[in-house]
């Protein structure tokens, strides 16, 4: 048996086959996890545009502005460097809510413009949910928390006709979140377009400014 | 080489080939079917702990076993009805934790069921039941505010004993985590339910209350 000697040649060869060997495998493993990936990402929010609080961010051809937020409580404890708004029941909610033992109330009032450009049609499909350090996240309470609409896309005036929002104006919505006593503290409202996926914005706390917010929001400053 | 160890050699390949083959035999043999191959990733526990899936919780505290269900009416206006078996109702009171977001326990045969110790899997029956009731799968849990509730079950008594609920957050499971809870029910002690369960158990809306 004649045994072939290893040749420059043949050893370069080798190293070609191994080299394509090894990308073909990158190849086949990676292409699949990417365009899961990549499916993934166009149907869940995955990428977050951080807004500072008292700040204002683009977002779906709208600006968004979270103008106040504050912490219901069954004790009446209030959350600190927000807007003071009392205990269970406040001067401006719709109707009595009876919170679990262990539950609070997170409320969060934005403004949103939306451009010229939007179509407004999109805003009925705007998500808001609020999340904790650790992920979790808790969806919007059913029921309005106040006279104002709960939602992006419509709601209803002092004499109950739909009204819905007109590009170049600040619509103004509040909803509410029945999340555990122990994260109200540090849950992050977000807002999410399904055609704007994977982007969604996400809301920094301690907003303190109201109508001074939405004065310097509609002025453009 | 001698045509002996030529031979030797031969031999030696031919088993090769052999043990090779057989091999491809017993994987193909043994290749789990699509069922086996989607199946959800179970995480196993007893009746009186908590058991965690990827995206829930669930605790089953107690049972109860009767002939006969007093319901509500369908509507609030309608009369009360009663529903019985040639079997059991087996009411399971659980409580459902939710660890990632909202959610509801989906009340469909490929999220919650019944396996028995016979491998018969048995839906559960909350579908049937008037609406309004303290079901559990009629309640939304939340990260760190829970809901409790009943699941209900209708089976034959003698396939209780070994019988595991079997629990999932989405109506397919495929690849996804599913709860196994043994539900600890021996022959003995279906026995002694039996004999001891009460002849009806009035269902409300205003909770569990047996």
């Amino acid at each position: 048996m004649v045994i072939p000697a290893i040749t420059p040649m043949s050893r370069a060869r080798w190293w070609a086959y191994l080299i394509g060997s090894v990308l073909l495998a990158a190849f086949a493993v990676g292409r699949p996890l990417w365009r899961g990936w990549s499916e993934y990402a166009r149907t869940h929010p995955v990428s977050p545009i951080a807004v500072a609080a008292g700040q204002e961010g683009q977002y779906a051809g709208a600006q968004w502005r979270l103008v106040e937020s504050s912490v219901e409580t069954k004790s009446g404890e209030t959350q600190s460097g927000e807007t003071q708004s009392g205990e269970t029941q406040s001067a401006s909610a719709v109707g009595v809510r009876r919170l679990r033992p262990g539950t609070a109330l997170f409320r969060a009032r934005f403004t949103l413009i939306p451009s010229q450009a939007m179509d407004l049609k999109l805003l009925s499909r705007c998500r808001v949910q609020v999340r904790d350090r650790a992920g979790r996240r808790w969806n919007t309470y059913g029921a309005r928390i106040s006279k104002l609409p709960n939602n992006c896309g419509s709601g209803y005036d002092a004499q109950y006709r739909q009204i819905t929002p007109k590009a170049g104006e600040p619509w103004t919505f509040e909803v509410g979140f029945v999340v555990p006593e122990d994260v109200v503290r540090e849950v992050e409202p977000e807002i999410l377009l399904p055609t704007a996926l994977p982007n969604y914005l996400r809301f920094s706390r301690n907003v303190t400014s109201t109508a001074a917010a939405s004065r310097q929001m509609r002025s453009g400053s | 080489m001698t045509s002996r160890r030529r031979l030797a050699r031969r031999a030696a390949d031919a088993l090769l080939v052999l043990v090779g083959l057989s091999a491809m035999v017993w994987m193909d043999r043994h290749r789990p079917n699509l069922t086996a191959n989607q199946a959800p990733f179970p995480t196993r526990g007893t009746i009186g702990a908590q058991v965690r899936g990827r995206d829930f919780a669930l605790t089953v505290d107690r049972l109860a076993l009767t002939r006969a269900l007093e319901l509500p009416g369908t509507l609030s206006s309608a009369p009360p009805q009663r529903r019985e078996t040639n079997g059991v109702w087996l009411l399971v009171d659980a409580r459902l934790d939710a660890l990632i977001e909202p959610m509801a326990l989906p009340d469909s045969f490929g999220a919650l069921s019944l396996r028995t110790r016979d491998g018969l899997v048995y839906a559960s029956a909350g579908g049937r039941m008037p609406m309004g009731l303290s079901l559990l799968t009629a309640a939304t849990a939340a990260p760190g505010i829970p809901a409790r509730g009943l699941l209900v079950f209708e089976l034959p008594p003698e396939r209780l004993p070994g019988a595991v609920l079997i629990a999932s957050s989405r109506s397919l499971p495929a690849l996804d985590s599913a709860v196994e809870i043994d539900l600890r029910l021996t022959d003995a002690d279906v026995r002694r339910r039996i004999e001891t369960m009460p002849a009806s158990i009035t269902l409300d809306r205003s909770g569990v209350s047996w």
